[in-house]
C-alpha cells in the first residue's frame, strides 16, 4: 500500500520470534525430524499467504460477485510457477537417474470430485475462507474463522467417513488422466501453460467488456 | 460535500466491499465516505476497487488490525 499511515501500532516481532524458537525446539523433540522441515516450509508459506493477502476464496468468488479479477491472476500466476517448477524438478530427477513422478501419484477423477468441489465452493464462500485462508485469519485474530475452523474439521471428518461409503458406487466412473503419460513432460507443460493463458485472456476479455 | 460513514467492523469479505459499492451509488461527486473495517482482506480489496474506479483513497491503521478507509467520490 502506498498511502498507508500507521498509528499506535505495537511491534509483535518479539512475540513471533519467541514463538518460532519454542515451536522449533518442540519440533526437534518429535520422533520424525522431517516434521521440522515441514514446519519451516509451512511457516514460510503462511508468511507469504498473510503478507500477500492471498485468498483462494476471493479468486473464485470475486469474479462472480464483484467483477474483480486481481486474485484470479495471482492464482493463475502461482499455478504457472508450480507447473514450470514441477517440470524442471522432473528434468532434475531424470538427470539424477531417479524415478519420475508416475501415474500412481494421480488421484482418479469421478463425478464425486465435481460434487465435492461444488460443496467446497459453497462452503468456502459462506465461511469466508478456504483451508489456508481460514488458518491465516485465525492467526490474524478474526473470531469468525475460529468457528469456521471448528466446522471445517467436523466437516472433513464427516466427509471422509461418507466418501468411504459412497466411493465404491462410483468406482466404474473413475477417470485417470495423466498428461505427461499421454504427451510426454514437455507436451504436458505446453498444454498446461496454454490452458492457464486461455483462462487469463478469457478473464481479461470479460473484464474489458465491462 | 456530504460525509458518509460505514461501520463494517466484524464483517468478513465480501460484505464490506458490497456495502461500500451500494453506499457509493447513493453518493454525489465530491462526497466523502469513511469506512471502518477490521478484516484484513477488506483493507486490501476496498482500496483496490476504489483505485480501479478512479476514486482517491486513504487508508489509516487506527489500531492493530483495524483500519479506516476514506474514499472520495
Amino acid at each position: 500500500m502506498d498511502n498507508i499511515k500507521q498509528s499506535r501500532k505495537k511491534s509483535q516481532l518479539g512475540v513471533a520470534v519467541i514463538f518460532i524458537i519454542v515451536t522449533i525446539i518442540l519440533a526437534f523433540n518429535l520422533e520424525n525430524s522431517r516434521l521440522v522441515m515441514f514446519l519451516l516450509f509451512g511457516m514460510a508459506f503462511g508468511l507469504v499467504l498473510q503478507r500477500s493477502r492471498f485468498c483462494f476464496t476471493s479468486a473464485f468468488r470475486d469474479p462472480i460477485i464483484l467483477k474483480m479479477y486481481t486474485m484470479v491472476n495471482y492464482v493463475l500466476l502461482s499455478l504457472l510457477v508450480g507447473v514450470v517448477g514441477v517440470y524442471f524438478l522432473q528434468i532434475i530427477y531424470s538427470i539424477q537417474g531417479k524415478e519420475l513422478t508416475g501415474l500412481s501419484a494421480v488421484t482418479p477423477f469421478s463425478p464425486l470430485t465435481m460434487i465435492g468441489a461444488t460443496l467446497f465452493g459453497i462452503g468456502m464462500v459462506l465461511a469466508g475462507g478456504c483451508a489456508s485462508g481460514t488458518l491465516v485469519r485465525i492467526s490474524e485474530g478474526t473470531k469468525l474463522h475460529f468457528l469456521s475452523f471448528i466446522f471445517f474439521v467436523l466437516g472433513s471428518i464427516l466427509g471422509g467417513g461418507f466418501t468411504g461409503i459412497i466411493e465404491p458406487a462410483f468406482s466404474n466412473l473413475k477417470v485417470r488422466l495423466y498428461l505427461p503419460e499421454m504427451f510426454g513432460w514437455t507436451g504436458a507443460l505446453i498444454i498446461q501453460v496454454l490452458i492457464i493463458m486461455m483462462i487469463y485472456f478469457t478473464c481479461k476479455k470479460i473484464k474489458n467488456k465491462k | 460535500m456530504k460525509k458518509y460513514e460505514l461501520n463494517c467492523l466484524g464483517e468478513a469479505c465480501p460484505v464490506p466491499l458490497i456495502r461500500v459499492k451500494k453506499e457509493m451509488e447513493k453518493m454525489e461527486k465530491g462526497d466523502v465516505l469513511l469506512v471502518h473495517v477490521d478484516y484484513a482482506c477488506a483493507m486490501q480489496n476496498i482500496p483496490n476497487w476504489a483505485k480501479e474506479e478512479g476514486h482517491p483513497v486513504e487508508l489509516v491503521e487506527v489500531n492493530n488490525g483495524e483500519w479506516d478507509i476514506t474514499i472520495t467520490k
